[in-house]
């Protein structure tokens, strides 16, 4: 073995050692990078860019901008509407819209990149959406099958709690995300080229597919649901609004429940599932619901 | 008891430590759009408007909301409007790579944009009317409190 081959040896030696001190507050992206630099097979510029490589393996769906955050939602509501048209009637939207800007405001999330929009569906199917920007959607089923302004709010204060959690966000793939946040299109010295914008739209669209696939057909999962549930009834309860609303909502649904059916029924627990982890948080001087409020609902909802 | 008693001092300490952390750090407003209102409130009088990536420094904070500094002037937000990670626009200089791989700081305007929408309406053959006309929804701030007040509502958080 010559001197020059020794002497790599030797450093390749002392830098794995070095690598292998630091194993447990870095990656092996990290030592691979450490190494390379050391041994002198990669300049300090290389080993800059495998690290940034491998922080890049790393993101998740808490690294997009609430910017982001929106467009992904914009696109996923254009998808809802184009699958259930919207149902045309100002005074119900505008009930709706007006509940749930005080469920929102009653949120740990008030504020998202826009507010949040709320918008009845002319479908008779029992069903409810939300997209990570906000956008709420009730069937006109779901909102037949409520029997006061509580038990409205209740549907409301659950969809919301999904956007405080970002449960769509968490359905994303994380290779998508990863491709998404490490494009080009944001990370090149210039704005994106028309390629660049090409390559970014197409992990856009499959971002959209795994976000309708989970409100369309798969569903959440159980646990999330559970959240949601239990967000809603924090929601209530600062609100002012009758936590008990969201049990006897789920207690009429259960009653109707079709395990095979469209719908919810595709996409979430069994109401009697979730039943039982409702009641177990209501508490005794919870507020109730308040005639006042049954009464307007009355006459809106009259037609629906 | 002496459970209960230690869990609620340390969340105690844990939400000073929180509120202290925040005061005095430069934040960026994380929505299109904030109001600064006079009040710690969703509903109080509004004193400025402030824009997506507008920098401002927090004074204080009291439960959700924080009072800042900005140049259009000292209101009260709502936590959930800022980001403590800076976002920034994107300029077109050699700045922009290392800002990207940068974690702490995000670009706005970039990635899942306007742009982006654009070309997959046009791809995908989508109509977003229906989703602009619900965003564009007309809202009033005194039929929402009268509506809150007829139904015996409450907005937390709310001393104004």
């Amino acid at each position: 073995m010559s001197a020059r081959a020794r002497s790599t040896a030797l450093v390749t030696v002392v830098a794995v050692a070095t690598a292998v001190v630091f194993v447990t507050c870095g990656t092996l992206t990290d030592i691979g990078a450490t190494v390379g630099e050391a041994t002198g097979t990669i300049d300090r510029r290389q080993a800059a860019s495998i690290r940034r490589t491998g922080e890049r393996m790393e993101r998740s769906f808490e690294d997009f901008t609430p910017e982001q955050e929106y467009y992904i939602g914009r696109s996923v509501a254009a998808t809802v509407l184009d699958q259930y048209p919207a149902y045309e009637n100002d005074e119900v939207n505008e009930y709706l819209d007006t509940i749930g800007q005080i469920v929102v405001l009653a949120s740990d999330r008030p504020s998202l990149f826009a507010d949040y929009s709320f918008q009845v569906l002319d479908d008779d199917e029992v069903n409810a959406f939300a997209t990570p920007g906000g956008h709420i959607f009730l069937t006109r089923g779901m909102v037949r099958l409520a029997e006061n302004e509580d038990e409205l709010a209740a549907v409301l204060a659950h969809e919301v709690a999904h956007v405080v959690e970002s449960h769509g966000l968490q359905t994303i793939r994380t290779s998508r995300i990863t491709a998404a946040l490490t494009s080009a299109a944001i990370t090149g010295a210039q704005f994106a080229a028309g390629e660049e914008v090409a390559e970014l739209t197409e992990i856009f669209e499959g971002t959209i597919d795994d976000v309708t696939q989970t409100l369309f057909t798969a569903g959440y999962s159980r646990s999330a649901e559970r959240e949601a549930d239990q967000g809603a009834v924090k929601i209530l309860r600062r609100a002012g609004y009758a936590p008990s609303a969201l049990a006897s909502f789920l207690e009429r649904m259960d009653a109707r429940w079709e395990p095979d059916g469209p719908g919810l029924a595709r996409t979430h627990p069994s109401p009697s599932d979730r039943l039982n982890d409702v009641r177990a948080v209501l508490r005794d001087d919870d507020p109730e619901v308040d005639p006042r409020r049954s009464e307007r609902f009355r006459r809106i909802m009259e037609n629906v | 008891m002496f459970r209960k008693a230690f869990a609620v001092s340390v969340g105690l300490v844990v939400a000073v430590a929180a509120a202290w952390a925040l005061e005095g750090q430069l934040v960026s407003v994380a929505v299109r759009s904030a109001q600064l209102r006079e009040a710690s409130g969703h509903l109080a009088p509004i004193v400025a408007q402030l824009a997506y990536t507008d920098e401002v420094e927090v004074l204080e904070v009291r439960g959700d909301f924080l009072r800042v500094a900005s140049p259009a002037g000292e209101g009260w937000l709502h936590r959930s409007a800022i980001s403590e990670d800076r976002i920034v626009l994107a300029d077109d200089g050699e700045d922009a790579a290392r800002r990207a791989d940068d974690r702490e700081v995000a670009l706005a305007g970039r990635g899942f944009n306007e742009e982006v929408e654009q070309r997959y309406r046009s791809e995908q053959g989508l109509s977003f009317d229906g989703v602009d006309r619900m965003e564009d929804r007309a809202r009033n701030s005194d039929a929402l409190m009268r509506f809150i007040e007829d139904g015996g509502l409450r907005v937390p958080g709310d001393e104004s």
